[in-house]
């Protein structure tokens, strides 16, 4: 029944009220599934991450280049040929999230998932990579200390 | 008075005496289906026919798909007593199915190897519905129920490819779960949804393992159950190029006479899969460590390859948009165009010929199975990296084809398997002698009325 002066009939008004109860018991029910099902979006980058530097020096003489993880990222820190400094980049190739590898004959960084070369210093040299690899500082502690890595702001 | 209700005493006697004669299966069943209420459901599956021309072999493809889902969910069940979906545990686990367990080898290969024949069979019946157009109408929602079964089909094979924790299914699932965080808006949200964390890990396998072995299933199951009730309420298409000629082909009953072919098909492509599991098993690979670089070659299962390979295809920039973005747009469009396809085609709608929706059907065949060869192709660079710097790589990296343990195949396993086929073989020639059967009752006019 709808009277003359009024918009809506009783009926569809209780109905209106019974829909918004409805939608709003769906969103209560949905919101704490997809926070538990997406943790993982909480996730930050620490801001600083230590490696000892025993494990660095040992694993560089191995292999050439080192992996760690940097919170929940891979990490990768090599001697750099041209200065005999440390360099260090989060290991995640831009283009499709594999891990990349230093190659030390090539002097470059190669991506074996697509082929992407990066240079020493992240940059992109050929294949598909959209963007460079993103750099880390290091930071040594003196004598048989950590080493301290920490994320990079790229410019730019 | 007497007379009449000494007659009827006769007769619900008589009745009786008929019933006892029946054998008490016979018995069980009639009280069953009176019981269950399943005469309708009999009925309706009775009612089926299929018609009978040049083209009915792709009428198959249906059943042998089903059969290979079928030994999917027996295979996958029997693996679950085994498997461990821990990223401590899980290749170990693998192992251990493959050298310990009795028999272990052969069920994961066949579960393997079913696997990879499903999705070919689902590609397979995809195009060949696609070419004779029987999506038209009235079937465009068994067209579209389809498409979902193809995309949960790839997704089981996504999931299931990681459950074994080796190198170059970590890799392909971080490639795979990667290219989600791409797309706009609810990447993102895909991206931590299919990882729970930031890089693949035990979170990922556990994902990855309820999908494949729950949520998947029962969605499956449910979409399968529509597309078949579908199947079964239109009955199978015929070609327009049949239709047209206006004279009816002939019709064969579903049940027995096109069920019993359907038995030979799936007994031929169990005995396919049994020969495929001994002769050539599934290999272990080497245990994924998520703190190496990926080795070189890395794939994906074969049914991804080619749009891997497209993607590689691409490049990094195109018109100052990512080229990766681009290529799943294109994939995108690619399968929303396929969903549509009852709808877009719309002069099968009227049931007249349309030649270009057969010659995209062929193009994007061709495209498929081209790209999927040339990802098969090794390339220069890889050879020439993988070549020039042996001395970074940690052995268990360089050797991946060749330190892996593969099962041996010892005599026992060839005489099983001729034993296997000499069983499979008989059980075909009396399937063909019932079938030949059926057929001469069809010939008689036992299911002449039904096959209106």
């Amino acid at each position: 029944m709808k009277l003359k002066e009024s918009i809506f009939s009783r009926r569809s008004f209780l109905n209106g009220f019974l829909a918004f109860g409805f939608l709003g018991l769906v969103g209560s029910i949905l919101y704490p599934i997809k926070k538990f099902l997406l943790k993982g979006m909480e996730y930050k980058d620490p801001p600083s991450w230590s490696v000892p530097k025993e494990d660095v020096i040992r694993g560089i003489e191995a292999a050439g280049f080192y992996m760690f993880l940097y919170g929940r990222k891979e990490a990768i820190v090599f001697r750099d040929p041209r200065n005999g400094k440390l360099k260090s980049f989060i290991a995640i190739c831009t283009h499709a999230d594999c891990i990349v590898r230093y190659v030390p004959t090539e002097k470059h960084i190669h991506c074996a998932c697509h082929n992407g070369y990066y240079d020493l210093d992240g940059k992109k040299i050929k294949g598909p990579p959209p963007r460079p690899l993103t750099p880390l500082n290091i930071v040594e502690e003196p004598g048989i200390g950590n080493m301290v890595f920490s994320i990079q702001e790229i410019s730019g | 008075m007497e007379r009449k209700e000494w007659k009827e005493g006769v007769s619900t006697i008589m009745k009786l005496e008929i019933q006892e004669r029946k054998p008490w299966f016979a018995k069980v069943k009639s009280e069953l289906i009176h019981r269950l209420g399943i005469a309708a459901v009999i009925d309706f599956a009775r009612k089926k026919s299929v018609p009978v021309h040049k083209h009915s072999f792709w009428y198959y493809l249906g059943g042998i798909i089903l059969t290979l889902f079928v030994i999917q969910i027996v295979t996958g069940f029997l693996l679950l007593f085994y498997y461990r979906p821990t990223p401590e545990a899980a290749h170990e686990s693998i192992v251990r199915i493959m050298q310990e367990v009795p028999y272990g080898w052969l069920i994961r290969s066949v579960h393997s190897w079913s696997a990879s024949l499903m999705i070919g069979a689902v590609f397979v019946h995809l195009f060949s519905t696609m070419i004779m157009k029987a999506y038209r109408r009235p079937r465009e929602i068994t067209w579209i129920t389809g498409m979902f079964l193809l995309i949960l089909s790839l997704a089981f094979g996504f999931s299931g490819y990681l459950l074994p924790w080796t190198e170059l299914s970590f890799f392909a699932t971080k490639v795979g779960t990667g290219l989600a965080k791409k797309v706009p808006i609810v990447g993102n949200y895909i991206f931590y949804l299919l990882r729970g964390t930031e890089n693949v890990s035990g979170d990922t396998l556990i994902r990855f393992f309820g999908l494949h072995v729950c949520i998947l299933p029962l969605g499956l199951g449910i979409i399968l159950a529509i597309h078949i009730w579908l199947i079964q309420a239109h009955s199978m298409s015929v070609p327009i190029s049949l239709e047209q000629q206006k004279q009816n082909p002939k019709k064969m009953p579903f049940f027995p006479n096109f069920f019993s072919r359907d038995i030979v098909s799936a007994t031929i492509v169990l005995g396919i899969l049994i020969t495929l599991a001994v002769l050539l098993p599934k290999e272990i690979g080497n245990k994924a460590d998520p703190l190496k670089p990926a080795p070189e070659g890395i794939r994906p299962e074969w049914f991804f390859v080619f749009l891997f390979q497209t993607l590689k295809y691409l490049p990094s920039k195109i018109l100052f948009v990512d080229g990766e973005l681009v290529g799943l747009f294109i994939i995108g469009l690619g399968v929303i165009f396929l969903f549509l396809v009852p709808f877009l085609d719309r002069k099968s709608y009227y049931g007249e010929r349309e030649k270009l929706f057969t010659a995209i059907a062929i193009i994007l065949l061709i495209y498929i199975v081209a790209f999927t060869i040339i990802g098969y192709i090794p390339t220069e660079a890889k050879s020439s990296v993988a070549t020039q710097n042996p001395g970074n790589v940690t052995t268990s990296e360089k050797g991946n084809a060749g330190e892996e343990i593969h099962p041996t195949l010892t005599i026992n396993r060839i005489l099983g398997l001729i034993g296997f086929w000499s069983i499979l073989l008989f059980t075909i020639v009396f399937l063909v002698l019932k079938i030949r059967h059926y057929d001469q009752l069809v010939e008689q006019g036992y299911y002449g009325k039904d096959l209106e």
